[in-house]
């Protein structure tokens, strides 16, 4: 489980987030949208131990927040907006290179069996050959390499076409609620958020999220 | 330690091209400057005909020291191809010992004893002239020399026995051994003599060596600025090592792999280029390699941009290399200031000293640069 509890964060005077608190359970996919510069970004920076949080507390699991970052990292996935990715290499190579590095030993057929469980089959191809959706997707999986708790994905699906957004978040949603696993993720596709969100909150003072979203029948509620 | 090998060998296997190239280039190009430099001498020797009329044992002595002048081509030719050779700027200028050279030289006179000829485009044939001058005074002043030894032996009635021969060869070997007037340039401490050739090197093979490896090592280190990228930085945040450990262990990697490849430059060197290689050199050059490689790896931290880098790299080597005296000797310099020896590895490495004040600075830099990118992730 995840607990945030009034949770700031300052740059300088200017206040991004003020008092946020809300909770997520193993098993759920939870969406997060907002206008730009809404503070979306932000807080995944902060669940995920990029940034330190000004005020309040966040709690993962057994974790608490605050002083020993990299035990929280061991069960945070972060998936960047930006591809992070060696573009050099194969989809293989990239993948056994994090491995390698990653907190958990996995064996070169639990890598490509990783990629294979979101679609992503040329794992000899050189990453910089492949579509913007495969991209993403190999993106995603080394992200999920250590075999996270808490996973957060930051617009995880943008540029991309109709299947492929598909093909991912069909795989989130299998993740949630079939490895138990917590999903935090920002898009401003609202198909996609109705369609694998089991709920969805709001950033921002705009209430325009909030009314698209009760039209369509989800619940969604104010951060 | 087993998984930052293997995701290394994946990084330089993708490399593997470069990364050969870049490793084997400074023995390349030190190989084939040194030899550039050696056939460039050849090419700019001063090719003289010399004619001998009649062979004695004082022509075969001028011969030899023309022979031994570095700068001479000197070729013996009979007098109608001298002047043919001559007439076609082949040879820059021809000179004939008279079939009377002995006599006239034990007869004390200098004068008349080599015709001299010379064509419009003898460059070098009044400095030519002046050196055969210069040995054939030579010869005639340690004959007047003895000559005079037998004159006072004559007026104080010495019963002591005269020998013309032991006060001329006395003589030469006073000139050889104490070398009354030769003086030879030598390029910074090079105290390894003249080569087989006669010839006193002028350029130092390891100052050669150290200005393409300092280059090579500053290009082979862009590997820095490929894995600190920004799009990376968000995952390291995720690896169980972190960036600086992984950078730190290709400092290593890359410091035992340079180490072996110097060993082996130095071998082939050694070998192709007969220099010698003392057991200080081995050793102030496993020290170099290992400051070289920290100043490369905390220098390539400062860029973001592999461009910036390569111009900066090269002109932070001309420095250095400027600073070390590989380039022009400083020995003027440092005589003056002696700290100046300091602002160069280089320098230490040309003495074949170990450069403590650099390793000390770059090993506290580093230590600082792990310590706060430690606290950076934390």
């Amino acid at each position: 489980m995840l607990k945030v509890v009034d949770l700031e964060k300052s740059y300088g005077k200017k206040k991004i987030l003020d008092r946020v608190s809300f909770q997520l359970n193993r098993g759920e996919i939870v969406g997060l949208v907002g206008e730009n510069g809404a503070g979306k970004s932000t807080l995944l920076n902060l669940l995920a131990t990029i940034t330190r949080l000004s005020k309040g507390t966040v709690q993962l699991g057994e974790f608490v927040y605050g002083k020993k970052p990299e035990a929280i990292r061991k069960i945070v996935g972060y998936v960047p907006q930006e591809l992070s990715l060696w573009e050099e290499f194969t989809v293989e190579q990239n993948m056994l290179f994090f491995e390698k590095l990653s907190w958990k030993r996995r064996t070169k057929e639990e890598c490509r069996q990783l990629c294979l469980d979101m679609q992503l089959e040329q794992w000899k191809e050189p990453v910089k050959s492949l579509s913007g959706g495969m991209k993403r997707k190999l993106n995603i999986a080394i992200s999920l390499l250590h075999d996270p708790l808490l996973i957060l994905l930051d617009e995880p699906t943008v540029g991309i076409d109709m299947k492929s957004k598909n093909e991912i978040g069909k795989y989130l949603v299998k993740l949630a609620k079939e490895q138990g696993k917590i999903i935090l993720y920002t898009s401003h596709d609202m198909n996609e958020i109705i369609t694998f969100c089991d709920r969805v909150y709001a950033i921002g003072k705009d209430p325009f999220y909030i009314n698209l979203l009760k039209n369509n029948g989800v619940l969604v509620e104010k951060l | 330690m087993k998984g930052l090998l293997y995701a290394r060998v994946i990084r330089m296997k993708k490399d593997w091209k470069s990364l050969t190239f870049w490793l084997a280039f400074p023995f390349l190009l030190t190989y084939i400057a040194i030899r550039l430099i050696g056939l460039w001498g050849e090419d700019t020797k001063i090719p003289i005909g010399l004619v001998v009329e009649r062979e004695s044992q004082l022509s075969n002595q001028l011969i030899e020291k023309l022979s031994d002048v570095a700068y001479l081509d000197v070729r013996l030719l009979n007098e109608r191809e001298a002047i043919n050779e001559l007439e076609k700027h082949e040879l820059d200028s021809v000179f004939i010992l008279q079939r009377q050279y002995e006599e006239a030289i034990m007869g004390g006179k200098r004068k008349g004893v080599i015709d001299a000829y010379s064509s419009n485009r003898s460059y070098a044939y009044f400095a030519v002239k002046e050196l055969v001058t210069s040995f054939v005074q030579d010869d005639v002043s340690r004959v007047k020399a003895a000559y005079e030894v037998r004159d006072l032996f004559k007026e104080y009635k010495t019963d002591e026995k005269w020998n013309w021969e032991e006060i001329v060869q006395e003589s030469i070997e006073k000139q050889e051994t104490q070398q009354l007037l030769q003086t030879s340039f030598s390029y910074l401490n090079n105290e390894s003599g003249p080569t087989e050739d006669g010839v006193f090197p002028i350029i130092n093979t390891w100052g050669i060596w150290a200005l393409f490896s300092l280059m090579t090592t500053f290009f082979l280190f862009d590997w820095v600025i490929k894995e600190k990228r920004e799009e990376l930085h968000i995952r390291w945040l995720f690896t169980s090592t972190g960036f600086e450990k992984f950078a730190s262990f290709g400092l290593i990697i890359y410091t035992v792999i340079m180490i072996l490849i110097d060993a082996l430059t130095f071998l082939l060197l050694s070998v192709f280029l007969q220099q010698q290689v003392s057991v200080k050199l081995w050793l102030s050059l496993f020290i170099f390699r290992i400051v070289i490689n920290l100043l490369a790896f905390l220098f390539v931290n400062l860029f973001r941009q592999s461009l910036i880098y390569y111009v900066g790299s090269i002109g932070f080597t001309l420095i250095l290399m400027v600073l070390g005296g590989a380039i022009i000797p400083v020995e003027g310099v440092t005589k003056q200031w002696s700290w100046v020896e300091n602002l160069s590895p280089i320098t230490s490495l040309l003495n074949e000293q170990i450069p403590y004040v650099w390793l000390t600075v770059l090993l506290g830099l580093f230590c600082i640069w792990y310590w706060k990118g430690d606290k950076l992730r934390a």
